[in-house]
C-alpha cells in the first residue's frame, strides 16, 4: 500500500482495514473461545424456567393424571399414535404404570427444584430437559405458546454453562479452587453413573423405546461428559484447555439462538399481527377480553375495555413493540425500555388473561436480554434479602456465627450467589 | 446475550487495531492463552472444527426456524420437507399470538349422552354446558389450570383443524381429535348415569361473535351459529 501519495487528499477510508478486519476477527474468536459469555443471563434463564416449570407442575398437582396421566382423555393409546407418526421424544409412553407416571413428574419436580439451585447443572439440565419433553409431549395438545418455549429453552439449555453463577456448583467451584480442586466430586460421577445405568438397563430390558436420534443423542452427552471427567483429571492440560474451548463454543451458540429465539418470537407476533384488520384498526384488545377463556376477572377486563383511546393505544402499542424488539438490540437504552414495556405487558397479561405461567415463561425469555449490572443488583438485592432470613434464623435457633462457612460465597466477579 | 455492549467493545478493538505496529499479527490472540505457552496443532484442528460445526449448526438452526415460523414462501416452499423434517416435533412453534386476528367469537362445547338401563330402555340426558363447567373454574381464579383453560378449548380447535367442511376427518389427526372430544365428553358425563350405562354420546358447539367495540365502525353479524356433531358411541374403555 502506497500510503504517501494518498495524504495529501482525504484519508481513505479503507486505509488499514485489512488489519482491522484482521484485529475484529481475532477478537471475536478470542471472545468466543475464551470465555462462556453472558453468565447471569445464562443464569436467569436456567432459574427462570426451571422455576416457571416447577410452580406450574406444582400447579397442576390435583389435574396431573388428567392432563398426562393414566387417566387422561388424551389417553396411552391415542397418544402413542400421535407419537409413531411424530416421533416425539416421551418416557412417558415406556409404560402406562400409574407408578412410572408419578415417578416421572414427581423426579421432574425435583430436577426442577435441583436447577433452580445449580446442583450438579450439568446433569440436572439434561433430567429438565428429558422432564419437560416427557410431560409435553405426552399430551401436545394442552400447550399455549409458555409451554411451547419451556419446551424450547429446556433443549437449549443444556448446551449452556448455566451454572456459572448463582448456583450451589459455583459454590462448590470456589472452595475447589482454594483448595486446588476442580469441583467436580464423588456426586458428579455417581449422578453420571446412575444415569448411564438407568439409560442402560431401560434399553436393555425393552423398557424404552427411543427413537435413533434420541439414543445418540442422550448417549453422546453421558460419554462427552465422561470425557469431561477424565479432561479434568489428565496429566496432559492442554485436553483440559481444549475442552474448554469448545464447551465455551457451544455455551455461546447456545446463547446466541436463544437470544435469536426470542427475536423470532417477537417478529413473528408482529408481524403477523400487522396483516390483521382488528390491529389495523385499532380494536384488536377488545376481543380477547371478551373471550370466556381469557378473563378471569370479568370486571377488570371492562374497566380496561371502557375506552376506546386505552383499547387503541394499548392495541398498536403492542404492534409496535413486538415489531421493534428485535431492532431495539442495536441501541442499548432504546432496548432496555422496550424490555421494561414488555415485562409490564406481560404482568398485565399474566392477571386480565389468567396466563400467569405463559406470562412467567415471556417475562424470563425476556431477561436474556437484560443488562448484566442489573441482573447482579438484583443477585444482590436477592442474597441480602437471604442473608437477613438465614440471619433471623440463625438467631433464633442461637448456633454460633461463624464468619466463613455461611451461605454466602463469592466467586472471581466478586457478586453474591442468589 | 448484550449485543450493544458486544459492538463497543468491537469498536474499541478497531481504534487499538488502527495504532498497532504493522509487523503484529493480529492472529495470535484468535485463541485464549494455551496452559503451556502455545496450541499444539491437534489441538488449533480441534477447536477450528468446533468453530465451523458450531457456526454451521447455529446458522443452520436459526435458518430452519425462520422458514418455519415465516408465511409461505418461495424458499420455504422449495425446502419444505428439510425445514418440517427439522423442526417437528421437538423445535415445533407457533408465535402467532391472537394474530393475524384475535378469535373473535366464543365457543361453547356441549355434550349430552344416551343411556341404556338393565331393562332395555335407552334415554337421552339433557345437554351438558362442557364450556360453562371450563369457565366457572375459570372465574375468578389468580392461575387457572390447563385442565379448564386449554383441554377441551384445544381439543375443539384440534377437531377442526383436522376435518373438512363437511366433518369429515382428515387422516390419522382427525381420527385421533375424534376421540379424544369423545373421550372427553365422556369422563365429564361419566360412565353411568341414573343408574344406567352411557353407551352415545353428541356433540355441539355454539360460536357467538363477540360484538365489536362501539366506537367501531365494523359491521359484523353477531348471531350464534351452531355445529352439531352426530350420535357417536362411545366404548367402556374409553371412561378411564
Amino acid at each position: 500500500m502506497s500510503v504517501e501519495k494518498d495524504t495529501a487528499r482525504a484519508r481513505s477510508p479503507f486505509k488499514g482495514m485489512g488489519i482491522k478486519l484482521d484485529t475484529a476477527i481475532a477478537r471475536g474468536l478470542n471472545r468466543i473461545t475464551g470465555a462462556a459469555l453472558a453468565p447471569y443471563q445464562s443464569a436467569i434463564v436456567r432459574i427462570g424456567f426451571s422455576l416457571t416449570f416447577a410452580l406450574y407442575l406444582l400447579r397442576e398437582w390435583p389435574h396431573r393424571l388428567e392432563l398426562y396421566g393414566t387417566t387422561s382423555p388424551w389417553g396411552f393409546d391415542l397418544a402413542h399414535r400421535l407419537v409413531a407418526s411424530n416421533h416425539a421424544f416421551t418416557v412417558l409412553l415406556w409404560s402406562n404404570d400409574r407408578l412410572w407416571f408419578e415417578l416421572v413428574y414427581h423426579g421432574t419436580i425435583v430436577a426442577c427444584l435441583l436447577l433452580l439451585v445449580g446442583w450438579h447443572t450439568r446433569t440436572m439440565s439434561l433430567l429438565f430437559m428429558v422432564g419437560v419433553l416427557s410431560l409435553l409431549n405426552r399430551n401436545v395438545l394442552l400447550g399455549d405458546g409458555g409451554d411451547t418455549l419451556i419446551h424450547l429453552m429446556a433443549s437449549y439449555l443444556v448446551l449452556t454453562r448455566c451454572g456459572q453463577v448463582w448456583s450451589l456448583d459455583a459454590r462448590r467451584r470456589a472452595r475447589a479452587a482454594m483448595l486446588g480442586g476442580d469441583g467436580s466430586n464423588a456426586m458428579s460421577v455417581t449422578l453420571w453413573v446412575v444415569c448411564g445405568a438407568g439409560l442402560a438397563l431401560a434399553e436393555l430390558t425393552g423398557f424404552a423405546d427411543i427413537p435413533l436420534g434420541w439414543v445418540l443423542i442422550l448417549w453422546g452427552l453421558w460419554l462427552v461428559q465422561a470425557l469431561w471427567f477424565w479432561a479434568v483429571r489428565s496429566r496432559f492440560s492442554e485436553v483440559r484447555a481444549v475442552c474448554d474451548v469448545v464447551a465455551n463454543l457451544v455455551h455461546n451458540s447456545a446463547m446466541l439462538v436463544i437470544a435469536a429465539q426470542v427475536c423470532l418470537l417477537y417478529a413473528t407476533a408482529g408481524w403477523y399481527k400487522i396483516q390483521g384488520p382488528r390491529w389495523q384498526d385499532g380494536t384488536a384488545l377488545h376481543y380477547p377480553l371478551h373471550l370466556d377463556y381469557f378473563s378471569p376477572w370479568v370486571s377488570l377486563s371492562q374497566v380496561l375495555d371502557s375506552r376506546s383511546a386505552m383499547v387503541t393505544l394499548i392495541t398498536y402499542g403492542t404492534v409496535f413493540a413486538q415489531v421493534a424488539f428485535p431492532f431495539a438490540l442495536l441501541n442499548r437504552r432504546v432496548k432496555n425500555v422496550l424490555l421494561a414495556i414488555l415485562i409490564t405487558e406481560h404482568a398485565t397479561i399474566a392477571v386480565i388473561c389468567g396466563l400467569p405461567f405463559f406470562s412467567l415463561a415471556m417475562v424470563f425469555a425476556d431477561m436474556v436480554f437484560m443488562p448484566t449490572n442489573a441482573l447482579r443488583w438484583v443477585g444482590a438485592k436477592a442474597a441480602a434479602g437471604r442473608d437477613r432470613v438465614t440471619r433471623r434464623g440463625r438467631r433464633s435457633n442461637s448456633p454460633p456465627e461463624d464468619g466463613s462457612a455461611g451461605p454466602r460465597v463469592t466467586t472471581g466477579t466478586g457478586s453474591p450467589h442468589a | 446475550m448484550e449485543p450493544r455492549e458486544a459492538a463497543s467493545v468491537e469498536t474499541g478493538s478497531e481504534r487499538t487495531g488502527e495504532n498497532q505496529a504493522p509487523g503484529e499479527s493480529p492472529a495470535i490472540r484468535g485463541l485464549p492463552p494455551a496452559p503451556n505457552g502455545s496450541w499444539s496443532l491437534a489441538s488449533r484442528i480441534v477447536i477450528m472444527l468446533a468453530i465451523v460445526v458450531a457456526a454451521i449448526g447455529v446458522l443452520l438452526h436459526l435458518t430452519l426456524v425462520f422458514l418455519f415460523v415465516a408465511p409461505s414462501n418461495a424458499i420455504s416452499r422449495e425446502y419444505g420437507g428439510l425445514v418440517d423434517g427439522y423442526v417437528y416435533p421437538e423445535f415445533d412453534q407457533n408465535w402467532q399470538l391472537f394474530a393475524p386476528n384475535p378469535l373473535q367469537q366464543n365457543i361453547a362445547v356441549h355434550a349430552r349422552a344416551q343411556v341404556k338401563f338393565a331393562d332395555g330402555s335407552v334415554r337421552t340426558t339433557n345437554w351438558v354446558g362442557m364450556t360453562a363447567q371450563d369457565i366457572k373454574e375459570i372465574r375468578d381464579n389468580p392461575a387457572p389450570s390447563h385442565a379448564h383453560q386449554n383441554m377441551l378449548r384445544q381439543a375443539w380447535d384440534f377437531y377442526n383443524r383436522s376435518h373438512d367442511e363437511k366433518g369429515r376427518p382428515l387422516g390419522l389427526r382427525g381420527e385421533l381429535s375424534e376421540a379424544y372430544v369423545r373421550r372427553i365428553a365422556a369422563h365429564r358425563i361419566g360412565p353411568r348415569v341414573d343408574g344406567g350405562q352411557v353407551v352415545k354420546v353428541q356433540i355441539y358447539a355454539s360460536n357467538t361473535p363477540i360484538v365489536p367495540p362501539k366506537w367501531s365502525t365494523e359491521r359484523v353479524d353477531t348471531r350464534t351459529t351452531y355445529q352439531v356433531l352426530p350420535w357417536w358411541p362411545v366404548s367402556k374403555e374409553e371412561f378411564q
